[in-house]
């Protein structure tokens, strides 16, 4: 403990009595550190294989996070793991460490109807204090690694990439894969509705490059929401504003006009060329498996700024669960309930079963019979719900988030072939069972029956009998006083 | 150590150097100009070989509008 105390002294101290908490990625740190969650490693670390195992073991083990502050061969520090547990997701968000399913994605809720929250735009930024252009630009000046041992190189996972269109001013940010391929160069593997594709798309178009800034190592809010999917007429900076309750801070890029974090650790700033693509991958994606090979487009890195003493940020994808799953999961959850509910409200809850968005759970105050296959194919149609390889319809009675009550009710509401429905060709690419980037999606209506057209006959089911819920309250407060009841509860009910 | 003179991954005779680590002396990092694998002088193990056959399935993305150059390889970037 007596380092990590030195360590703050010698890495956070000129910054952090300057700004807000969690205003930037030192200050969450700072706070992880004085909450027991940061994990500072002194001793050398291998970039290959030790920063992959690293934020696989916290992924695995909901460890604390890892400030890494000697990789081997490399003068800057690596974070790893800052969203590599549920805990510190609700932390980031303001809640108590041990917030459920429900209250995580309510804060989220909370944090979008309050949308926008403006940024606002400064003429400085920490991310200013070291600038480098043209010849000088080299990404391995950063502790690059490869973070699974099949990845077709070093790839920068966290990056928040910043672009803007031409149909409107909204400033998106996303965070895409980027496959180093030199010094300045990169490939960015897109999908074609992903933002800042459609940013891309409109400029190639005219034969022109996109400009885009990628920001790295940022206080916590702002990759939840770029790893989520917000409406495309939505700022994400806004959004992340909205979420923390005040203005995000920005400054503009070097290169363009750009807004970017004014308290990032690093930016890259530069275009991604029109009418070039390289072979990218593969690259271990959140599947769990590596995905295979793509013609991307290029970023070529025209400058970087940088703090002093730069962090690092990287985050861990592999088998689920693991980093990304916890630091996107509710975001998604969110941005998808809002979406589907404006258009059906009879949707009460959306939920994940693991691992992670393959299984996808509605839950509904159904009223007619065809409600629940409506609301699965209005999921299939937005593009969050792409990922979900099976989709399942549940009633009021069922917990979404919970598989043992998600299989009851498939086991006991499914009725005929006609509950089980298939979509061909549907557009996945990242699914490890793609042919060609296309693959199928499972439509389950595990639902009771209603009118008009009974699937079954309808038959009584079985309600917790008057008082279980003050019987499960005496159960917990024993639980909590650590007396072995022998009974494992289900917070997320 | 890893081999500098050839590609790990399709073994490709075409390589070159890509960078030093900041820290002088440490590693290397060495970089396949046919399939862009990039690899580092310090890699204990690499057990990446590919099929002939490997780029044969690759993904465009985003298909749509003029035809880009397919420039495929590092070396002309």
């Amino acid at each position: 403990m007596d380092s990590n105390k030195a360590f703050k002294v010698t890495i956070f101290e000129s910054h952090r009595f300057q700004l807000q908490p969690a205003s930037d990625l030192r200050h969450w740190l700072d706070f992880l550190q004085d909450d027991n969650d940061l994990w500072i490693i002194e001793d050398e670390v291998k970039p290959e294989p030790d920063i992959g195992a690293i934020g696989k073991a916290i992924s695995d083990t909901q460890g604390p996070a890892a400030l890494i502050k000697n990789v081997r061969g490399y003068k800057s520090p690596l974070a790893i793991g800052v969203h590599g547990a549920p805990r510190r997701v609700a932390k980031a968000l303001g809640l108590e460490k041990d917030a459920n399913n429900d209250q995580v994605i309510e804060a989220w809720s909370r944090a979008l109807s309050r949308y926008p929250v403006k940024s606002v735009l400064r003429s400085d930024g920490t991310c200013k204090e070291n600038i480098v252009k043209g010849d000088k630009v080299n990404l391995f000046d950063f502790p690059l690694h490869r973070l699974n041992s099949i990845d077709g190189s070093f790839f920068i996972s966290k990056g928040c990439l910043i672009s803007k269109g031409n149909d409107n001013d909204i400033v998106n940010v996303g965070i895409y894969r980027m496959m180093v391929l030199g010094k300045n160069k990169t490939a960015i593997m897109m999908q074609f509705d992903q933002h800042a594709a459609r940013h891309f798309v409109s400029q190639e178009e005219k034969g022109k490059p996109l400009q885009i800034s990628v920001s790295i190592g940022n206080e916590p809010v702002l990759p939840m929401v770029a790893g989520a999917k917000m409406p495309y007429e939505w700022s994400e900076f806004d959004v992340a504003g909205a979420v923390r309750e005040s203005p995000y801070e920005l400054t503009k890029s070097e290169t363009s006009d750009l807004p970017v974090p004014a308290h990032a650790e690093i930016i890259l700033e530069g275009v991604i060329e029109p009418h070039l693509r390289v072979f990218e991958g593969p690259f271990g994606e959140f599947p769990g498996a590596y995905t295979g090979y793509f013609y991307a487009p290029i970023f070529t890195v025209k400058a970087i700024t940088h703090r002093d003493n730069p962090i690092y940020e990287t985050l861990y994808i592999g088998r689920p669960d693991a980093e990304h799953h916890y630091m996107t999961r509710h975001s998604k959850l969110a941005t998808l309930t809002n979406e589907l509910r404006k258009v059906m409200p009879k949707i009460t809850r959306i939920a994940y079963l693991k691992p992670y968005i393959h299984v996808a759970v509605i839950q509904g105050k159904w009223t007619h019979t065809g409600d629940p296959k409506q609301a699965i194919n209005l999921f299939w149609g937005v593009s969050l719900g792409r990922n979900a390889k099976i989709t399942v319809c549940v009633d009021e009675d069922v917990n979404p988030w919970d598989a043992s009550e998600v299989m009851w009710a498939i086991s006991t509401r499914v009725s005929s072939s006609n509950d089980i429905f298939i979509m061909h060709d549907a557009y996945q690419s990242l699914d490890p069972a793609h042919i060609s980037g296309v693959s199928i999606k499972i439509g389950i209506d595990a639902t009771k029956p209603r009118p008009p057209y009974l699937r079954f006959k309808p038959v009584d089911w079985i309600d917790p009998p008057k008082g279980t819920d003050q019987w499960i309250a005496k159960i917990m407060k024993m639980k909590k006083e650590n007396r072995d009841t022998g009974v494992e509860l289900n917070d997320s009910k | 150590m890893i081999q500098s003179d050839i590609c790990p991954r399709c073994s490709s005779k075409d390589v070159s150097d890509v960078a030093d680590s900041p820290v002088a002396g440490i590693w290397k990092v060495y970089g396949c100009n046919k399939c862009n694998f990039l690899w580092r002088s310090s890699e204990e193990e690499l057990d990446v070989k590919l099929p002939e056959t490997a780029f044969d399935d690759a993904i465009w993305l985003f298909k749509g509008g003029k035809k880009p150059e397919m420039i495929r390889t590092r070396k002309s970037i």
